[in-house]
């Protein structure tokens, strides 16, 4: 990171180099706007250095050897070992090469990058305080004690991000409590893991985690993971979680921990009656939600204050209350999704740059990666009866699919959405093999203002699981060849 | 009254479990202010009151799961409070459009709605919530005009808007009666523009922008004005065109190759054809095509009636529809009421037949002067239709029969007043292409109605359409009966045995659109069934009933 000189002006400021903020950079240097980028730890954010990435990078790696110990039936025996050592090294030299490409890019792209904590002085000035305690990215040359310079803006993005929520009696500091960060970065497999959330992040790494071999349980405050997904849809995730050996508990809370004598801990619940349990781990995750970064902000110098969990509201402009100020990212809450975020920033930068850009997306996708994995997007049936559609849906089984009988994975269905008289896709629920690419599709149709016809009448390539989609459309037409017509 | 607090928003969330009430019932709350938590799946999600009052009750527990819009709790709204019946909680939602809720003071809100207005000069437009079927790029568009996307109207398939509806939206904003400066006035009997002829047929409710024409635009047939309508029809044959599935299915049905579709939208450099482009090009198609039709076609006995037809020059020989001289958007179609029916028609080209060797010349009488004398009949039974009599004074404009004729400089019309009381052979004479009949021809009175009064108006593009057209309506033609080309088609003919059987027999097609303040579908139907009943048996004008 370069240094920055005692106080700069510029007409961008964009605090916080994660999804949000390195995009909006990028975007805003693309249009012309003397641009800096602040940011006190690593390029990419959560999402590159602790959160999307190097999950993902778990993730296939645990399910690789996890597929290779079950393929019996395909005629392949192995009982791969595993080294989570190199596993880790491995998934770090991707987030290395990540995290430099982003700097490459912002500097190409002609944006000036300045490490350090920003907080506002007021609403046209920052100060960025360089504290070594903040310095992580192993660089020791361009580091000096208290050293603070200033930054005068026009405009500012806030794209602080989040952080794992901490809950009473489970500090993150010790060893055995880990938050999502420390699970991705862990030195051994533990022998016993109890995850409390059952929560996308919860489940992905209850997942890594089964398929190393450690025995997990999840504990749930509410009746069933995964809550804003449709029961179908989640049921199909559980038993397979049941089926890799995950234990559930429903509706009980983490009240606490202690240690269970023999170099392990026990994990205390409790449920709403107050009955109490006690499960044994090595390890604990505690992923129960992610609250934003505006701590140490200074942003009531800015004439903004966030709302009490926290939060930055903004327009669909992005503006907060103080309209040359924009958040984006999870710092202005839901969706808290890196691709939401990295919309966000686009818009923000063009709207700075006088554009006619606004936060106007039909919808945005989500995905899980669990096993299998689920991507949605847009209106359920029940979404589209509220909005005062008259919605007629389509499905296709992935049991039913080629494609997904010669991957070994047929759990799951491709759902379609639609409004019965325009033919207009509303939204899609897929849950199976690659639902995560697959959801692309229906995202391209809700935003294109596609109909059914129009999706059923691409020819998709076969034999695919993308095919699954155009017969779920061509079943909400009563036509599907693949699959039989309610 | 008791406003109901109801949980409104969980970002992306349908339900989730209320962790803390923050105020007890007794509590007095401002609007805004945060009265319960609410943790989702995603995040913790706040809800705030939504008026100023007290607290009355919770109508839910802590640790209730909530789904969106389960009432909360319920407020006593202050005396003076806005009891908006938003009834809803502002949360944490990043696209809320009004300045932050909670706490934020008024020199906040007020620096920012000042700062706001630097950003752009689109600022104004607010992103419409609920659905929009728009991509992105039209969507985009329409930002840059400063257009609420939502207010155009879609002619794309299912009504998705497509970039050329929210720019026709825009020039007919702009352009205002521009568009009709330069054409004649005069009566347009029918609308075969591409926009037209899509609203007409599909949606009789469409309310396009109204222009303010003296009077709807004649269709251009003028040699000269045909040719370069028919050169700027020769466009582009590209050898790549982007079209949805919908359109390229559309364009088969149609017989019409994509690539030669003239279009100016494009997409990354390729040209995009959407759905009223196409129409338009195939109805051009269609109008080049059924004129040269009519002109070849032989003295064979069963295209006789499409000949003479067009030997009558009653029917215009080739007419390319409006849109080749009114910019699409500007033309009027109001709601309108159609009612289609066909007229098995070989009795009276029989008795037209018979009656050719009493013509003075030797002639036959023109079909087109039979249907005039059939809507004279219908007229007077159904004197609700006779709109030309609704503006005389002195009645003497009732039974004024407007009537569209090609001349060799355009399609121009007569007026035949009291067309009851003509024959035949003069009404052939007056509406033939031969002689000034475009205005005077001895058959109006110069003091009666003038071109532009309101008239039942008769039109014959039976070379345009093989079946049924929808004509439009407007201020001078609230009325309007386009007959469509004589062909053999299949009839039922009842035998005298009492059986049924299926013959070819000569129709003709018959539309009529009617301004629904003029008459209903009821009314309509019923005249032309006179009509129609006085075609397929002439003897019935001796009967006179």
């Amino acid at each position: 990171m370069t240094d920055v000189d005692d106080t700069i002006d510029t007409e961008v400021l964009v605090i916080g180099a994660g999804p949000g903020g390195y995009v909006a950079a990028i975007r805003a240097a693309q249009l012309g706007l003397d641009t800096t980028l602040v940011e006190r730890d690593a390029y990419g954010g959560a999402c590159l250095n602790r959160g999307c990435i190097p999950s993902k990078a778990l993730i296939t790696a645990s399910g690789l050897a996890h597929e290779a110990r079950t393929a019996e039936e395909m005629g392949i025996h192995a009982d791969p070992a595993v080294d989570l050592a190199r596993m880790v090294e491995w998934k770090d030299g991707i987030v290395d090469r990540l995290t430099g490409g982003v700097e490459k890019l912002c500097k190409a792209n002609g944006v000036d990058l300045a490490s350090g904590t920003a907080s506002f002085l007021d609403e046209h000035t920052v100060q960025v305080a360089r504290d070594d305690a903040n310095q992580n990215d192993g660089d020791d040359t361009d580091q000096s004690d208290g050293d603070a310079t200033s930054i005068r803006f026009e405009h500012a993005i806030v794209a602080t991000g989040s952080r794992p929520i901490e809950i009473p009696g489970f500090a993150f500091e010790d060893d055995h409590v880990w938050d999502s960060k420390a699970a991705l970065a862990a030195e051994s497999i533990p022998d016993r893991l109890v995850v409390v959330g059952g929560g996308y992040i919860g489940m992905e790494l209850a997942t890594v985690y089964a398929k190393l071999g450690t025995t997990v349980t999840v504990v749930e405050m509410l009746d069933d993971i995964l809550g804003p997904y449709q029961d179908d849809v989640k049921r199909i995730v559980r038993r397979r979680a049941e089926d890799l050996g995950i234990e559930f508990h429903f509706g009980e809370g983490a009240s606490g921990w202690s240690e269970s004598g023999d170099g392990g801990y026990l994990i205390h619940t409790e449920d709403d009656d107050g009955v109490e349990s006690a499960y044994p781990a090595d390890r604990v995750l505690v992923a129960v939600g992610r609250s934003p970064v505006t701590d140490g902000l200074g942003l009531e110098n800015a004439g903004i204050e966030p709302t009490d969990r926290g939060f930055l509201d903004t327009d669909d402009r992005t503006r907060t209350a103080v309209g040359h100020i924009h958040a984006v990212g999870d710092v202005a809450g839901d969706p808290m999704l890196a691709h939401a975020a990295s919309q966000e920033g686009v818009v923000a930068a063009e709207v700075v740059a006088g554009e006619p850009a606004a936060l106007d997306a039909q919808a945005i996708p989500a995905a899980v990666f669990t096993d299998p994995e689920i991507g949605t997007v847009g209106m359920t049936a029940a979404d589209a009866d509220e909005a005062g559609f008259d919605p007629v849906i389509g499905e296709m089984s992935f049991d039913a699919s080629g494609r997904a009988m010669t991957t070994g994975h047929t759990d799951g269905f491709v759902r379609i959405v639609a409004d019965t008289d325009t033919g207009f896709v509303l939204g899609a629920q897929i849950v199976g093999p690659e639902a995560s690419e697959l959801i692309a599709e229906p995202a391209l149709a809700i935003e294109l203002g596609a109909t059914l016809e129009d999706v059923a009448s691409t020819v998709h390539t076969h034999p695919t699981l993308a095919e699954a989609v155009m017969e779920a459309a061509e079943n909400a037409r009563g036509q599907a060849i693949h699959t039989l017509n309610r | 009254m008791t406003e109901t607090l109801r949980f409104s928003d969980a970002g992306d969330a349908s339900e989730g479990e209320l962790v803390s009430w923050l105020v007890e019932p007794g509590d007095h709350v401002a609007a805004g202010d945060l009265v319960a938590e609410v943790e989702t799946d995603k995040s913790l999600v706040e809800v705030t009151a939504s008026v100023d009052g007290v607290v009355e009750s919770h109508s839910v527990e802590e640790g209730s799961v909530v789904a969106v819009d389960d009432a909360l709790a319920t407020i006593a709204p202050d005396a003076d409070a806005d009891s908006s019946s938003e009834a809803g909680a502002e949360t944490a939602d990043p696209v809320d459009e009004e300045a932050p809720s909670a706490g934020d003071s008024t020199e906040a809100a007020a620096t920012a709605a000042v700062e706001s207005t630097d950003e752009g000069g689109t600022d104004g437009v607010s992103v419409p919530s609920g659905r929009v079927f728009a991509p992105p790029s039209v969507r985009r568009l329409a930002r840059e005009h400063g257009v609420d996307v939502t207010v155009v109207e879609g002619t794309g398939p299912s009504g998705r808007i497509t970039a050329g509806d929210v720019t026709d939206y825009v020039s007919a904003h702009d352009a205002g009666s521009d568009a009709s400066a330069d054409e004649p006035s005069g009566p347009k009997p029918l609308d075969v523009g591409s926009d037209d002829r899509q609203s007409a047929v599909r949606d009789q409710d469409a309310s396009t922008a109204a222009t303010d024409s003296p009077g709807p635009k004649p269709l251009d047939v003028g040699s000269g004005d045909r040719s370069s309508a028919v050169r700027s029809r020769e466009a582009p044959s590209r050898s790549t065109t982007l079209a949805t599935p919908a359109t390229r299915r559309l364009a088969d049905e149609l017989g019409v190759d994509l690539d030669r579709v003239p279009t100016d939208e494009t997409r990354d450099g390729e040209a995009v054809v959407d759905e009223d482009r196409l129409r338009a090009y195939a109805a051009e198609i269609e109008a080049e095509n059924g004129g040269t039709d009519a002109e070849t076609v032989g003295t064979d006995a069963e295209t006789s009636a499409v000949e003479t037809a067009s030997t009558d020059a009653a029917v215009p020989p080739s007419t390319p529809p409006a849109a080749a001289t009114a910019p699409a958007g500007t033309a009027t179609t109001a709601t309108a009421t159609v009612v289609y029916d066909t007229a098995t028609v070989d009795a009276v080209l029989a008795a037209r037949d018979r009656l050719a060797s009493r013509a003075a010349d030797g002639d036959r009488p023109s079909l087109l002067a039979f249907v005039a004398k059939a809507v004279a009949v219908g007229l007077d039974r159904h004197p609700a239709l006779d709109v030309g009599g609704h503006e005389a004074v002195d009645s003497s404009a009732s039974g004024t029969v407007r009537v569209g004729v090609a001349t060799a400089d355009g399609l121009a019309t007569t007026l035949v007043e009291h067309a009851a009381d003509r024959g035949v052979f003069e009404l052939t004479a007056a509406t033939t292409a031969d002689g000034d009949a475009a205005g005077n021809s001895g058959l109006t009175d110069p003091d009666g109605p003038s071109p532009d009064d309101p008239a039942f108006t008769l039109t014959a593009p039976g070379a345009l359409g093989r079946e049924h057209v929808a004509p439009a309506v407007t201020d001078s033609a609230p009325v309007t009966l386009a007959l469509g080309a004589v062909e053999k088609r299949p009839t039922v003919c009842d035998g005298s045995d009492g059986t049924a059987d299926v013959v070819a027999a000569p129709t003709m097609p018959l539309s009529l659109a009617v301004d629904p303040s003029v008459a209903d579908g009821a009314a309509a139907a019923a005249f032309l069934e006179t009509v129609i009943e006085r075609l397929e048996e002439p003897l019935l004008f001796l009967t006179h009933q």
